[in-house]
């Protein structure tokens, strides 16, 4: 938005990072060797199941990540500045104007002795220089545009006041309230009722109309994705397996892993008799399998696969595969 | 439908069940009442599977948790076997006990962390004294390789934190087993596992009903596992059914506003199915069950709520064979329009 990168519209371009992670056991790869780019205004996901290292990728991204996590290596580049060369002060100005997060639990993410409507105020007075009157009306403003039926009320109440989905809203409107041009959104309806979850897909659909601002969608749910986004990023024990646009992904998943995700997704469009399944379960992250590491649970696994670990494979228009089949 | 037919069949009957909870009041405050579950009824033949479908709050959880007496209920009646659970004492409440076992949703926090998995599964024979002393560890390792955790013997003193969340829920649905259920009540048995697992634990399900004959009644909010594992379904709304029907018939031709937006805002792995369907956003959020609203209690929210649907409360229709719903309008032309479109 402000520094105006000559050629493309490319707005976050991480490119090898690794995070890993220091615990009693050993040391968890949780993200080892990720790339990815999102573009101004696009939607993207990442998809990963429990532990593949989705959330790390999205913490380590707005630099939030935990205290025991190394950052070994990686470039964050948005809008070409490299995040992880910025200094603590000048990070913090740019969540919330550039980037900014919306959690799982709206809950975890708010104060609870202070009311909602203060919380988010306290954002807008941190990046912009404005009364503190003018600050409460921008708040305000948030609110209404997130769909908060009575904001008067709710900036007034406490977090536990409100139901889960009005929690989750506060939270939006916290993360859009200085304008960021990329939003990542961490599960934001994992913990909610499905029609909530619908509005709030809906809303964050809506917002990145008006706001024009990119959408990176952290989810397990690939059913979610496939209503809302336009690409899509697979992520397996901390390496990105597959990308490609929403369209091709579903209509012709390359690596074993989508194809076994897509297979044992049960959609409420069709029934299905015998559910295919992906074989045994995600390995250890303290111990990971040698070369690719969906081997062990790979259908056509080769020699190769045990050994070494496949390259990633630009298959043109953008696809991507890590996986020997492909070779 | 043949109602006298179906009843000599039903292995369970629930009529006209009624679960209210107290609310202490305060100073000036009258106590009030959580509305629960409120005058629900369904059945459940043997070897059925049924869902219970709803958001949270609906009651589903309070459902279960009266089918298999850990509440008790306010009003109305279950029948197991045509006897009146509620009127069981003896052995035959001990048999009730046994034929009715529960797989719950999370299996961390409903498998004892301090007992060895021999321990877990032995309980249940011990107490009901289900088997031989000396077959015991035998039987275990028998449940063990039927809920796919072979060979069963290296599980047996694994504590639940040494095990995956796929086995945690295998080593629950095994101690369900343990005693031979009739009924085995799953509260949302995957919705806390992983896609790649889910699958293979419902495998396990269907797989187990077969062999054993169980039937099972799912408690669930996941449309896509309801459409692909159960036979009939009841959909559940701030306490009360609001429609009842055989799974393809609800899949189809969902005839409750509720059911149609439910169904839209379920999300379908397809994107181009998921971007054409017609999708119903609801407004609003389930109001309080302390204060339920009169007449129909989803005219809060209903696209097509009338004057009628505040003042007077629909009853349950049967507008197709096995289908029924309780909703003035259910079938008019602008709701049934909704719903063809919605699939």
């Amino acid at each position: 938005m402000n520094a105006t990168p000559e050629n493309t519209n490319g707005l976050l371009r991480v490119s090898d990072l690794r995070t890993y992670l220091d615990v009693p056991s050993g040391v968890v790869k949780a993200v080892d060797g990720v790339s990815l780019e999102v573009n101004r205004k696009e939607a993207v996901a990442l998809v990963g199941e429990s532990g593949s290292g989705k959330s790390m990728t999205a913490l380590t991204i707005i630099r939030l990540q935990p205290v025991v996590a190394r950052i070994l290596s990686g470039e964050i580049l948005l809008n070409d500045v490299d995040l992880l060369k910025l200094d603590t002060a000048s990070m913090c100005d740019l969540r919330g104007t550039e980037v900014a997060m919306v959690f799982q639990d709206p809950m975890t993410y708010l104060n609870p002795v202070m009311r909602a409507g203060a919380q988010v105020a306290e954002v807008v007075l941190e990046h912009q220089d404005v009364s503190k009157g003018e600050a409460r009306s921008q708040v305000l403003d948030a609110f209404e545009r997130v769909g908060i039926p009575s904001p008067r009320r709710v900036y007034d109440s406490y977090p536990h006041q409100l139901s889960g989905g009005m929690r989750q809203r506060v939270l939006i409107a916290m993360a859009i309230s200085c304008r960021p041009s990329l939003l990542i959104a961490d599960e934001p309806t994992t913990a909610l009722d499905v029609t909530i979850q619908a509005q709030i897909m809906d809303l964050l659909a809506h917002l990145r109309e008006e706001l024009q601002n990119a959408l990176f969608l952290i989810t397990h749910d690939i059913g979610l994705v496939a209503e809302h986004c336009d690409r899509i990023y697979i992520m397996y024990a901390g390496q990105i397996v597959e990308h490609a646009d929403t369209f091709t992904l579903f209509a012709e998943p390359k690596h074993p892993y989508t194809e076994g995700l897509l297979r044992s997704t049960l959609s409420p469009d069709k029934r299905v008799e015998v559910f295919e399944t992906i074989e045994g379960q995600v390995p250890n992250p303290t111990d990971m399998p040698s070369g690719c590491r969906f081997h062990p649970r790979c259908p056509h696994v080769k020699d190769i696969c045990r050994e070494e670990s496949p390259p990633s494979l630009d298959l043109g228009e953008g696809r991507m595969v890590a996986c020997w089949l492909y070779e | 439908m043949s109602d006298l037919a179906k009843m000599n069949h039903s292995l369970l009957q629930v009529q006209r069940l009624t679960k209210h909870f107290p609310v202490e009041g305060g100073w000036l405050r009258p106590p009030r009442h959580v509305h629960a579950v409120d005058d629900i009824s369904f059945s459940l033949s043997a070897g059925e599977s049924f869902a219970l479908v709803g958001e949270s709050g609906c009651g589903k959880t309070t459902t279960a948790r009266l089918l298999a007496k850990l509440e008790k209920p306010d009003e109305g009646s279950i029948l197991f076997d045509e006897q009146e659970v509620a009127e069981l004492s003896g052995p035959a409440l001990k048999q009730y006990n046994r034929d009715v076992q529960m797989i719950f949703q999370d299996p961390f926090e409903s498998l004892n962390p301090r007992r060895t998995v021999r321990a877990i599964l032995r309980q249940p024979l011990l107490n009901h004294d289900a088997a031989d002393k000396g077959e015991i560890d035998e039987t275990v390792v028998d449940l063990l390789n039927q809920v796919g955790m072979e060979p069963g013997e290296i599980f047996m003193d694994r504590y639940p934190h040494q095990l995956s969340g796929g086995q945690r829920q295998r080593i629950g649905i095994a101690r369900a087993l343990t005693l031979k259920p009739r009924l085995v009540i799953a509260d949302e048995p995957v919705s806390s596992l992983d896609i790649s697992i889910r699958a293979q634990i419902l495998n396990l399900l269907k797989t187990l009903q077969a062999q054993h004959d169980l039937s099972y009644l799912f408690i669930t909010h996941d449309l896509g596992v309801v459409r692909s594992v159960c036979d009939r379904v009841g959909v559940m709304y701030l306490g009360e059914i609001v429609e009842l029907a055989a799974v393809e018939s609800l899949f189809t031709t969902p005839l409750h506003p509720y059911t149609q937006a439910l169904l839209s805002a379920t999300p379908v792995a397809d994107p181009v199915k998921a971007r054409e369907r017609r999708r119903i956003i609801l407004k609003g959020e389930v109001p309080s069950a302390l204060d339920p609203p009169a007449g129909c209690r989803f005219h809060t929210r209903c696209p097509y709520s009338e004057k009628r649907c505040v003042e007077e409360k629909p009853s349950l229709r049967e507008l197709r064979p096995g289908h029924t719903v309780a909703c003035h309008f259910a079938g008019d032309v602008g709701v049934e329009a909704a719903a063809g479109s919605s699939t």
